[in-house]
């Protein structure tokens, strides 16, 4: 469940996900392993397009990140310590964590954009 | 990558790294975050995705974290794992990486799937883990600074 708390517009959630793109633009390129590397544009406008493809307004704002090996993860913590990850990698791939209220884990890949708002639509139950 | 991590594949676990062994995770401040809802900072996710560097608590001194690479990780957290913690989790190994930024031996790379993979993606089962790990409150040496 997502927390009420921090959903203030409906779609405060995309201009964080804008702004906190923007800012990992400038992110240092040569971290190694040892902290997050900036992501190429393209995966960059990629992630944007997150904003679009998503239907629900109802998110919480995200926290979004980069990896070491340059891939981007957008977060969204609800209550009771639930969770949606979406990781987008450099090779295209696209990875999901999903955490319930109980604390159970399920992870996989995402094949298409629908699979993203059903995950969605599951973590705002 | 790291400098000088291997690239084959390694045969078995490394037991340099002996029973009782503190490995150390340095922490960059971009993945210690205040989560919605919450009052206090977290490691999150990305802490352990990817290849994961660990330095031994035994071979590395607080002021040599400090220190390392022109004082890059000068303002690093260090969480604090136990070897016993991340060899329980099904299929870890930790291996032993030359870096010559570290002492002899120091660097350590952890392996999933029993040596198959160094790279470790959202979807596997050890990342979660080892971010609940860290999380504990105990895990922790000191925080990055802001």
């Amino acid at each position: 469940m997502a927390n009420p708390a921090n959903i203030k517009s409906g779609e405060g959630w995309r201009r964080d996900l804008e702004y906190e793109l923007a800012r990992l633009h400038g992110l240092p390129t040569d971290n190694g392993n040892w902290g997050p590397n900036a992501p190429d544009l393209g995966l960059l406008r990629k992630a944007a397009k997150l904003a679009i493809e998503i239907r629900r307004n109802d998110l919480p704002r995200p926290i979004v990140t980069a990896t070491s090996d340059r891939a981007i993860h957008v977060a969204w913590f609800g209550l009771a310590n639930t969770e949606l990850s979406i990781v987008l990698y450099p090779d295209d791939e696209i990875e999901w964590l999903l955490r319930a209220a109980t604390g159970k884990i399920e992870t996989g890949a995402v094949s298409e954009i629908n699979q993203i708002n059903s995950l969605v639509d599951r973590f705002l139950q | 990558m790291a400098a000088g991590a291997s690239p084959a594949a390694p045969a078995q676990d490394d037991w340099r790294i002996k029973p009782g062994e503190t490995l150390w995770r340095l922490l960059d401040r971009n993945w210690y975050r205040v989560l919605p809802g919450n009052t206090h900072s977290s490691v999150i996710i990305d802490t352990f995705l990817d290849e994961v560097s660990l330095i031994r608590k035994t071979l590395v001194s607080e002021r040599w974290v400090d220190l390392v690479k022109g004082g890059r990780f000068a303002n690093h957290g260090i969480i604090e794992l136990s070897e016993r913690e991340i060899r329980a989790i099904s299929g870890c190994w930790l291996i032993v990486s030359a870096d010559s930024d570290w002492p002899n031996d120091a660097h350590v790379l952890i392996y999933r799937d029993y040596g198959k993979s160094k790279r470790l993606r959202l979807r596997h089962p050890e990342p979660p883990i080892l971010t609940s790990l860290a999380n504990d409150g105990r895990s922790f040496l000191r925080p990055p600074k802001p």
